[in-house]
């Protein structure tokens, strides 16, 4: 109970703080543009328009004084509104977390049923003789080829090859079943090779110890070592790679969504750079960290109750 | 293993860095040659190796000539990312307690922060360019060399020879630099050459996405981008900065893997 309590109050006290961070970076990144100002007033700025949204904005004040007022608005949940289409900026950020949410979890689920079995078959398969052994270094080729493929030349790919000329899918937007194979693919292709690598290594490893030579010694069969002892194993070692999975996930989705023209945060994140709409950008940069923290520590937390071996201190 | 195809690659590598640093007239003038005439040409049609792109130039040539950008901002975002990470790396595991605790709450706060939607956050407020991009793919991928050095720091001042140079008086400053550093210097190798990887993907997918250093620069992302306006005509014009990127891609993590390999790093910390 006490643990827990104080395990709470660390993740409040780590929000905070990332909050206050990550704000505080943005407020003065938007700053370093210059004058916001000259990006509202459009191509032609007229002195008097232009000191009417100084003054609307309160851009005629001094920074700590605009830095105040920026803390004022944020604590009340204002973030300001979109420069381009008027809505509230955090209020669009939320609505378009959905469909990034869901894709996520599609790439993340495909990824895992990806990595897992190819990562056991290398794994289990690392001494194998025979026919074995030329299956073994045909996978691994294609493993340590996937990894230097950068997940976006893989979507082109199949863009072209699985949109464009068989027609099975289509190639953009959110319509239907079907629309969501390629991003979930080409997410999956972001982090698959990674995930394959480090089960391989944890099985390969886990086959050497005791419990399974003693599993061997009682008459287990061969595909039943690997699937009831050495495998649960390399899965709990590879819960140690899910913060690095879940940043590279993020990565992976921002130009995932813009390729595909998927609806949500990262193409709106995408969209709002290119159209200089600092206050979205600022939304969907505060929303996807603390989303991205959060999702974090939960995994942590629930790693800690499978193996409750990795709670030091 | 033998290592030569390694070396060979390398020096292929270099060879191609080396060409591309210097810019010669003769190629930088084959890279710039427009043919309207001669536009979407296939790889190895007369004279075009890798083909020929939208505007009639030749492939191979804007390929030759991007490597020092797509190189360039990814080694520069590592330098940045490592200089920063291993600073606070070594803050964190011998610094006064209060900055030690501190530094190893920024990287535990840090290390799964979404470094590319600060980047694009950072590039959208400084401007497009080569030097905003490879400073904002540094900044924000420091966490992962500070863990590391933080980590392999305390395993060496564990050792019974530190604790020895302690007792000697030694001051921490030389601690770090003559005991702990030279030690973990083959750990901070592999994880140099893996981020430089990672980072280079970073560096070509921004530029793919249209954050890079602008228009006309061949970098291998912009390249590839320009490949994608072309998709359904020339499907083979992605080929080229695709196989550049993966090439460099694997090239590092196989050096990556042979430092590991020789000096005995436990790869899997690393990832």
């Amino acid at each position: 109970m006490n643990r827990t309590l104080r395990s709470l109050g660390n993740l409040c006290a780590n929000i905070v703080l990332l909050v206050f961070t990550t704000l505080t970076l943005l407020f003065f990144f938007v700053r370093l543009t210059g004058d916001p100002a000259t990006i509202l007033s459009g191509e032609s700025p007229d002195p008097a328009v232009l000191a009417a949204i100084r003054e609307n904005l309160g851009l005629d004040r001094s920074i700590w004084v605009q830095y105040g007022i920026f803390w004022r608005n944020a604590l009340q949940l204002d973030l300001g509104v979109s420069w381009v289409s008027g809505q509230d900026a955090l209020a669009l950020a939320l609505e378009r977390l959905d469909p990034t949410v869901t894709l996520g979890i599609a790439g993340l689920t495909l990824n895992i049923i990806i990595a897992v079995p190819l990562g056991a078959f290398l794994g289990a398969t690392q001494n194998a003789t025979g026919p074995l052994r030329v299956a073994h270094r045909v996978v691994n080729g294609i493993v340590v080829l996937a990894q230097g493929i950068p997940g976006y030349v893989v979507a082109l790919v199949l863009i072209q090859w699985l949109a464009v000329d068989l027609r099975w899918f289509p190639s953009t937007g959110n319509v239907g079943t079907g629309s969501w194979v390629l991003p979930a693919l080409t997410i999956a292709a972001f982090l698959a090779p990674k995930l394959t690598k480090v089960i391989a290594v944890n099985v390969a490893d886990a086959l050497q110890e005791d419990y399974v030579m003693i599993a061997r010694a009682q008459g287990a069969s061969e595909p039943a070592v690997v699937l009831r002892h050495a495998l649960p194993n390399a899965i709990l070692g590879a819960t140690a790679l899910v913060g690095t999975q879940l940043a590279g996930l993020v990565n992976g989705i921002i130009i995932t969504e813009t390729i595909f023209g998927w609806p949500g945060v990262g193409r709106l994140l995408l969209d709002s750079v290119l159209l200089l709409d600092f206050p979205v950008v600022q939304a969907v940069v505060l929303v996807t960290t603390v989303l991205v923290y959060l999702a974090n520590w939960s995994a942590d937390r629930a790693i800690e109750r499978i193996d409750p071996r990795l709670v030091q201190r | 293993m033998k290592s030569w195809p390694l070396i060979t690659a390398v020096l292929v590598t270099v060879i191609v860095l080396i060409i591309s640093l210097l810019e010669p007239a003769w190629l930088e003038s084959w890279a710039t040659e427009r043919n309207l005439a001669n536009r979407l040409q296939p790889p190895l049609s007369a004279g075009h190796l890798l083909g020929t792109d939208g505007l009639g130039r030749d492939v191979l040539a804007r390929l030759l000539l991007g490597a020092r950008h797509t190189f360039g901002i990814a080694a520069a975002a590592t330098l940045i990312a490592a200089s920063l990470g291993i600073a606070a790396g070594v803050l964190a595991a011998i610094g006064p307690a209060l900055l030690r605790s501190a530094v190893g709450r920024i990287i535990d706060l840090t290390i799964a922060f979404p470094s590319l939607v600060l980047a694009v956050a950072m590039v959208a407020a400084l401007g497009r360019g080569q030097l905003t991009l490879a400073l904002a793919l540094g900044l924000f991928n420091w966490p992962v060399f500070a863990r590391v050095t933080a980590a392999e720091t305390r395993g060496v001042l564990a050792q019974q020879y530190v604790t020895a140079a302690r007792a000697f008086g030694v001051s921490p400053w030389r601690i770090v630099t003559a005991h702990v550093l030279p030690v973990i210097a083959p750990t901070l190798a592999v994880v140099v050459a893996f981020q430089f990887a990672t980072l280079l993907i970073s560096t070509a997918g921004l530029s793919f996405l249209g954050l890079g250093p602008g228009l006309g620069v061949p970098e291998w992302g912009a390249m590839l981008a320009e490949a994608r306006a072309e998709m359904n005509q020339a499907p083979w014009l992605m080929l080229g900065p695709a196989i550049a990127i993966a090439w460099t891609v694997l090239l590092m993590n196989a050096l990556g893997e042979r430092v590991a390999r020789r000096s005995r790093v436990a790869g899997n910390e690393l990832l």
